[in-house]
């Protein structure tokens, strides 16, 4: 009856807001109902086609790589390009509409499209109002190289059978041939709640309002060979040609080939030879002219392999960024497998010596696996983008691009936006998109909803929590990756459509990370990292306080001092360690030499915790248990064939490459199945084969004699790091920097806490916790003040070494040029007073109020309620010259009348100038705001956070304090709350069935009274809670004026909030 | 705190909508219920009231007797009252609210100094900001006013008027300064009226009385740019008895030829109710809605024009209509951008806003490009069908009886249910829709509710349905 149907028109969810499906989805059904091919072709993009590629591969379906063009003059184009010159052009045809629009437009004209013509097949789709086009399509076919096909489409509007005649006719008199499509916008009607609810996003309408925005039914799926032929009966002829365009096209991704930059290579060399001179040079400096004979071994068989696959290229590409990184004094460092290469290590690009740690380069490279090399380059944060334009410069914009990140719909803003448009009021939705902690996968859990104060049994809410999680994981929109830059020998734009960026002065192109790791495209990651801002910070204190000049590679290691301050947990702003979790691990894991630390950094993760393999390597370490390595039984093999890869971690899988490891070791995975388990696990995708692969891994572990319990074990690792892979090189650079920022700390206590500050955003913890651990370590702090201070944090000479004096960027919202102006301005004489300061630096009246209020004019002789009376008056500009004899006598009057009412003010109390230090520093010198409640707590029998520390394990004892941070880690069973004191912090663990109790008071809390038990184990305290109350109310009745009010305010209800960003006391109304 | 958070944190809670309208009408009949106390009483914002005791605390037994009383009385009434009494506005309104359970109440005679010292800043009627800044600067008390140089003061303010506000509000408060009060009930913005010195008591008059009164009002209604849309006319009877007619308007109207012309129908209707008795002396003509003019008018030119000339006659025939058979009885359609037929247009009253539904019809004719009957049966009527498997036409069909011979037809239209909705109710089906014409030559509109077969059929045998015919 049939001889088979390709669809030609069809929409991914790549065009956003509109398509209803997956890619994946759409190749999975067209496979299933039989079609022929499948065209995918989204709106103005080709941003979804490799996805569309990779799921067709799998499912053996031909997919037909095109875009859909909607040209300036209204008309729509579908383009499919027959070969690989003709993609080159279409992806051309696109960066140049890109080019020429705003960020997601693409400005196109008829023109622009019979430039690029050649090899194209083009589809006219005609447009609601059939008026004009005939004129159009006559253009088309007679300035196309070929007439264009007419897509023909048959969607139960009641006319269409007229509506074909009319097409079929309007075909005949113009010359172009009539095509059957489906015009697709989902893969199959259950769809279509979801693509209407995404008409209404689009538009920003209520559902219930959207009227003929949505369509009237659900028609816009992909049908089957024979309903289309039924359909199109007597148009036999366009449904035998969709068979034959999937003939012509048959262009695939998989040509793209790719061919390295050469510009790092200087004349007359080879790029093999360049880089060989380089490694010699390195090493010789790596290793002080004495190159040890087993680096010599290992570099010349990197060298080899990468000779064999002609990787040289890359690494001087790399090599160059890094190179010019440092010769402007960024600090640099590799991260990821890449530490794995000794080559690496002699070119300087990555920090840990591989053979020192017994890393194998054939983890980074492996000849087997046919994928390019993927080096990841942290950068400092803030110079980050010197980088990148340098790499602009270098190669042009032609050749590089920033790779994508395909922004999706997540948890939290998929209730949001579908709430909306089902027409719930924002505190419905936001009470919703409140209780997520995390993100849940399937569906959102009853007690989620009901602590929202909803009903879910309510079945609209129901559907609209239903249609929220189909909308998960759709794209939303694309951006620019923080900085994976893909570089190109020939023009990129023939290879991918790049676009502009928001930000000015960036392009990128419209592939993600995985995109171009799933095409082979070569990419390199500049990344930034605030860590190595404050470390290149704190060098450069040393360097001018103390004349002390270091480097990455020449911090002194295995330093007994350093290592002492990290098992006793004292590791605020350490990178990495600092965390409330990795702190209540390092008392027990104590690490004592480097390889400590890199296993320190991979064990608190989802992997190690998801495959419960924490607490067995530290019941091994503290040699509480014997170390056992598993293996199969006797009859399948080597029993101690995991011993090579479980040795260095006590038998217990840490790492991502072990757990891979085991997957090929022990449960036999071939390297195609190990593959697939890597893919499945990399990608947010919808699950589905994974537990195919758990039942194959565990199965086969067991079948060879494994126990059960250790290969469920080693699955849900591997599961845990799907989320967040760890490799031991990753760790192993990591660790580097921790060993680096925890010797600063250690030696220069001061230094570090100014660059930590000055470095900010960055790191876990608020700069009030940041300069009371530093004042613990024997620095004196000294006050923001407009005399003294610059704008950022710096030391003074004291008595005994240095003090840190707090720069004026700790003053909330002022801007830096009012602090560079200030400065100025004092470099040229100090100030005599406040008008004086207004006068010389002109900074704005506001400005002046906000340092007022900040307390930063003492050293000019006023104090906070001084200085801010004085700063409102002064808000009229400085007299003209020529009123400035006729102001004075009005000037006199005014000062003595001003001195008066100067003297008229009430004194603020101590209590209310913390609240309001709190309030505009985030943090205060004069004391700690629960100092003012200890008589009060006292009373009730409250421990100091100094005195819990000091009770015995499981004493019942009570404490009070700020909440400084809530954490609910995974969804799971336990709530983290820290509170702070002004002796300490205590952690309190909160079980769930505890928090149902009392979950307003912590949720909402700003003091809490927590009643428990205290669990003392192996110097790590927690309070398991039992009773809790909200005191936040008696930090208002202890204050008087504004601070009263402001203390009282309740805080928000919302889940995960980054504990740097947290306020102990809500901003004041005014001052922001 | 949103009301969701609020139920998040206490679950039992009860709650109800706000009745911001309903409240100020109640502190207003509280106001009249004052008037045992005073002759002149008033509300004070949102939550208070004015009370002028002047001359009237004797009848209570002075001064504390008298707010003692008021709060009994209030309490009797369901009331929790505070009270303050001072010889200024601002001074009462600042004590009844602030002053402590120890502190007096009422300022002595001279004393509204000490009596204000004590009481916090916000006791002034000032705004938060305002509040704040003054709590800010350690100035908590009104007392702490008094000693600050008043010039000084003010300079701190980021605005002039604002640093004014302060000031007067404390001179208010002292008595250095005057406070009108507004008085209690606002009275209807248009409104005319006639005497005359002998009675009518001819209704021939009445439409020559009513259009006078009706080119008074005009005026009044163009100076605020209004137009009348719901009118009043009353006639007060020499026997103390009062006739009246009200009536609406299709849109907002000034002329009073067109009013006549309504009023003329009205006079028209045999039992049109308005009864002159033995003669009325006064009558009043007034606007009791109205809408601003303007917006109900089209643009001045060219098809627009047109086109609101139109709108405008339009509108001045369904006021006749409506005039003589009842407001309820003239409807139109009206377009609802919905797929589903039966929503696609509502029937409604006809003093409704006009504008946008000419682009209304035009957009559903877009999306529907296939012809529908203008009027629809009330409810869908089951046919008997012959058609063909899946999706066919019907080739014979039996209604209300009869067997039709289909003889040409076009179709299927599909229209899925808005799945949205809750309360679909029977016809949650997806329903295919033909146009079809029997062989002699009547065209009808009929639906199959569900699919033979795909994914999208259901359960239940599908089913055909009449629902309208075609001219």
């Amino acid at each position: 009856m049939t001889d088979g149907y390709a669809e030609l028109q069809a929409l991914s969810n790549f065009s956003f807001l509109e398509g209803g499906s997956h890619a994946e989805e759409l190749v999975n059904q067209a496979k299933a109902l039989g079609l022929a091919a499948l065209g995918i072709a989204d709106r103005n993009t080709l941003a979804g086609v490799v996805r569309a590629h990779v799921a067709a591969k799998e499912a053996g379906l031909q997919l037909i790589v095109g875009a859909r063009l909607d040209l300036m003059e209204g008309i729509s184009l579908v383009l499919y390009p027959e070969d690989r010159a003709a993609y080159g052009r279409l992806s051309t045809l696109l960066t140049i509409g890109k080019g020429r629009a705003e960020k997601g437009a693409c400005h196109l004209w008829l023109e622009d499209v019979y430039q690029h013509a050649g090899g194209q097949v083009v589809i006219a789709l005609p447009p609601p109002e059939e008026a004009a086009f005939e004129t159009q399509l006559e253009e088309l076919c007679r300035r196309l190289p070929e007439p264009p096909y007419l897509a023909a489409s048959y969607l139960h509007k009641g006319d269409d059978r007229a509506y074909l005649a009319r097409l079929a006719d309007l075909a005949a008199r113009t010359g172009a041939k009539l095509l059957a499509v489906n015009d697709v916008l989902y893969h199959a009607p259950a769809r279509r709640p979801l693509a209407d609810v995404l008409a209404c996003i689009r538009e920003g309408v209520k559902i219930s309002e959207a009227g003929f925005l949505l369509e009237a039914n659900a028609e816009r799926h992909l049908k089957s060979p024979a309903e289309m032929a039924r359909l199109f009966k007597g148009y036999e002829d366009a449904l035998a040609r969709t068979l034959e365009i999937a003939a012509r096209c048959r262009f695939s991704l998989d040509e793209l080939k790719y061919e390295y930059p050469d510009e790092p290579v200087p004349e007359g060399k080879t790029p093999q030879q360049h880089l060989e001179d380089l490694v010699r040079q390195g090493a010789a400096w790596r290793y002080h002219g004495k190159v040890p004979e087993k680096v010599e071994a290992t570099l010349a068989r990197e060298l080899a392999l990468i000779a064999r696959r002609d990787y040289a290229p890359y690494f001087l590409t790399v090599h160059d960024i890094v190179e010019f990184a440092r010769a402007e004094n960024i600090l640099a460092q590799g991260r990821g497998s890449a530490a794995n290469s000794a080559v690496c290590y002699c070119l300087g690009i990555t920090a840990v010596d591989p053979v020192e740690m017994d890393l194998l380069f054939d983890r980074f490279i492996s000849e087997k696996r046919n994928e390019p090399p993927d080096i990841d380059v942290d950068f400092e944060h803030e110079r980050r983008e010197e980088v990148i334009q340098y790499i602009y410069r270098r190669y042009g914009r032609m050749r590089a691009g920033i790779a994508a990140t395909v922004i999706s719909y997540r948890a939290r803003s998929a209730v949001r936006e579908v709430g909306k448009a089902m027409g719930l009021t924002e505190d419905v939705t936001g009470a919703l998109a409140g209780t997520v902690w995390g993100s849940w996968t399937d569906r959102m859990p009853d007690e989620r909803v009901k602590e929202a104060g909803l009903d879910p049994a309510d079945p609209y809410l129901r559907r609209t929590l239903e249609l929220a999680r189909e909308l998960m994981g759709f794209p939303r929109h694309l951006s620019q990756h923080v900085g994976g830059f893909v570089l190109s020998r020939g023009p990129l734009c023939e290879t991918v459509p790049i676009g502009n960026a928001a930000m000015e002065d960036r392009t990128f192109v419209e592939w993600d990370k995985d995109d171009l790791d799933a095409l082979g495209l070569m990419k390199v990651d500049v990344l930034g990292l605030g860590m190595l801002t404050c470390i290149r910070k704190c060098f450069g204190i040393l360097e001018t306080q103390y004349g002390r000049k270091l480097t990455l590679a020449d911090v002194p290691g295995d330093d007994a001092g350093v290592y002492d301050m990290i098992c006793d947990a004292d590791t605020i702003g350490v990178f990495q360690i600092e965390s409330r979790a990795q702190m209540s691990m390092l008392p027990r894991l104590r690490p004592r030499t480097f390889y400590d630390l890199v296993i320190e950094v991979a064990i608190v993760r989802p992997g190690p915790i998801q495959g419960d393999m924490v607490h067995p390597y530290l019941r091994r370490r503290q040699e509480l248990e014997d170390v056992r390595i598993e293996g199969p039984s006797p009859e399948h093999g080597d029993p101690d064939e995991l011993r090579r890869i479980l040795n260095r971690t006590l038998g217990v899988p840490l790492f991502q490459e072990q757990a891979m490891k085991i997957a090929i070791v022990a449960a036999e995975f071939t390297g195609d199945e190990a593959n697939q388990l890597r893919h499945a696990m990399a990608t947010f995708r919808r699950r589905g084969n994974i537990d195919k692969l758990r039942d194959r891994f565990v199965g086969r572990m067991i079948e060879r004699g494994y126990p059960p319990d250790f290969a469920e074990r080693c699955f849900n690792q591997i599961e845990g790091f799907g989320e967040y892979g760890f490799p031991e090189s990753h760790a192993a650079s990591f660790a580097k920097l921790v060993y680096v920022s925890a010797w600063l700390k250690h030696h220069y206590p001061a230094a570090f806490a100014a660059a930590l500050m000055n470095a900010q955003p960055m790191g876990f913890y608020a700069p009030a916790q940041i300069v009371s651990c530093a004042k613990e370590h024997g620095v004196e702090v000294r006050p923001a003040d407009v005399v003294h201070s610059d704008w950022d944090n710096k030391l003074e000479p004291a008595k005994r070494g240095y003090a840190l004096r707090l720069g004026l960027r700790q003053v909330d919202g002022l801007a830096e040029e009012a602090g560079a102006a200030l400065m100025a301005a004092r470099e040229e004489e100090p100030f005599k007073d406040m008008r004086d300061l207004k006068d010389r630096a002109g900074i704005s009246a506001l400005a002046l109020e906000k340092l007022a209020a900040a307390d930063a004019f003492r050293a000019l002789g006023r104090d906070r309620r001084e200085a801010l009376w004085e700063a409102r008056a002064l808000k009229r500009e400085k007299p003209l010259p020529l009123f400035a004899h006729a102001g004075a006598a009005e000037e006199g009057e005014r000062s003595t009348e001003e001195a008066e009412a100067r003297a008229a003010l009430p004194a603020m109390p101590l209590a209310e100038h913390v609240v309001a230090d709190y309030q505009t520093l985030r943090l205060s010198l004069k004391a700690h705001p629960v100092s003012f409640l200890r008589g009060a707590f006292r009373e009730r029998g409250v421990f100091s956070a100094a005195e819990a520390k000091a009770a015995k394990d499981g004493a019942r004892l009570a404490v009070s304090g700020v909440v400084l941070i809530r954490q609910r880690p995974g969804g799971g069973k336990a709530i983290f709350v820290t509170l702070e004191d002004e002796t300490g912090i205590v952690n309190c663990v909160i079980w769930a069935s505890t928090f149902e109790r009392y979950r307003r008071e912590v949720m909402s809390g700003r003091i809490l009274y927590v009643k428990g038990r205290l669990q003392s184990h192996q110097g790590v305290i927690h309070l398991v809670a039992e009773h809790i109350e909200d005191w936040s109310a008696m930090l208002g009745t202890l204050m008087a004026g504004p601070a009263q009010d402001e203390a009282k305010r309740t805080a928000p209800e919302s889940g995960a909030r980054h504990p740097r960003n947290v306020r102990v006391i809500p901003k004041s109304r005014d001052f922001h | 705190m949103p009301l969701t958070d609020a139920k998040a944190r206490l679950p039992a809670l009860a709650h109800e909508p706000a009745d911001l309208a309903g409240d100020s009408a109640a502190l207003h009949r509280l106001a009249a219920w004052c008037l045992r106390y005073s002759p002149f009483t008033a509300a004070d914002g949102g939550d208070g009231l004015l009370i002028d005791a002047t001359g009237c605390a004797h009848l209570f037994g002075g001064e504390e007797a008298m707010l003692i009383r008021i709060e009994r009385d209030a309490a009797k009434a369901g009331f929790t009252a505070r009270t303050g009494m001072a010889e200024t506005l601002g001074a009462a309104h600042a004590l009844a609210r602030f002053a402590g359970e120890r502190e007096s109440r009422i300022a002595p005679p001279g004393g509204l100094r000490e009596s204000l010292e004590g009481l916090p800043v916000e006791a002034l009627r000032l705004d938060e900001k305002t509040v704040l800044l003054l709590r800010r600067l350690g100035l908590e008390r009104i007392g702490a006013l008094y000693a600050l140089p008043r010039r000084a003061l003010a300079r701190r303010f980021r605005s002039k008027a604002a640093g004014e506000a302060v000031m007067r509000r404390l001179d208010q408060a002292l008595g250095h300064e005057g406070e009108a009060v507004s008085p209690l009930h606002p009275t209807p913005a248009f409104r005319v009226s006639a005497g005359f010195a002998e009675p009518v008591t001819e209704e021939d008059f009445l439409p020559e009385i009513f259009r006078r009164l009706a080119e008074d009002l005009k005026p009044l209604l163009e100076r605020e740019g209004e137009g009348g849309t719901r009118w009043g006319f009353r006639a007060l009877r020499v026997d103390g008895g009062a006739a009246s007619f009200t009536f609406r308007t299709a849109a907002p109207v000034r002329e009073s030829g067109h009013l006549v012309r309504l009023f003329r129908e009205r006079l028209g209707q045999p039992d049109h109710g308005f009864d002159l008795g033995p003669g009325a002396e006064h009558f009043l003509l007034s606007a009791e809605e109205t809408a601003p003019f303007d917006a109900a008018q089209s643009a001045f030119a060219g098809r627009d024009h047109e086109k609101g000339e139109e709108t405008a006659r339009l509108a001045a025939l369904a006021d006749r209509l409506m005039a003589r058979f009842g407001e309820t009885r003239v409807k139109r359609q009206e377009p609802c951008p919905s797929h589903i037929p039966e929503r696609a247009a509502s029937v409604k009253g006809f003093s409704h806003e006009m504008r946008g539904r000419e682009a209304g019809w035009q957009a559903a004719r877009v999306h529907a490009p296939s012809q529908r009957p203008l009027r629809l049966l009330p409810r869908p009527e089951p046919i008997e069908v012959m058609a063909e498997v899946p999706d066919g036409p019907p080739l014979r069909f039996r209604f209300r009886k009869a067997m039709h011979q289909v003889a040409r037809a076009e179709g299927p239209e599909r229209i899925t249910p808005e799945w949205w909705r809750l309360e679909n109710g029977v016809f949650d089906e997806i329903r295919d829709y033909y146009r079809i014409e029997d062989v002699s030559g009547r065209r009808y509109w009929v639906f199959r509710a569900g699919l033979y077969e795909g994914p999208q059929a259901g359960d239940r045998v599908p089913s055909w349905f009449m629902h309208g015919f075609f001219a």
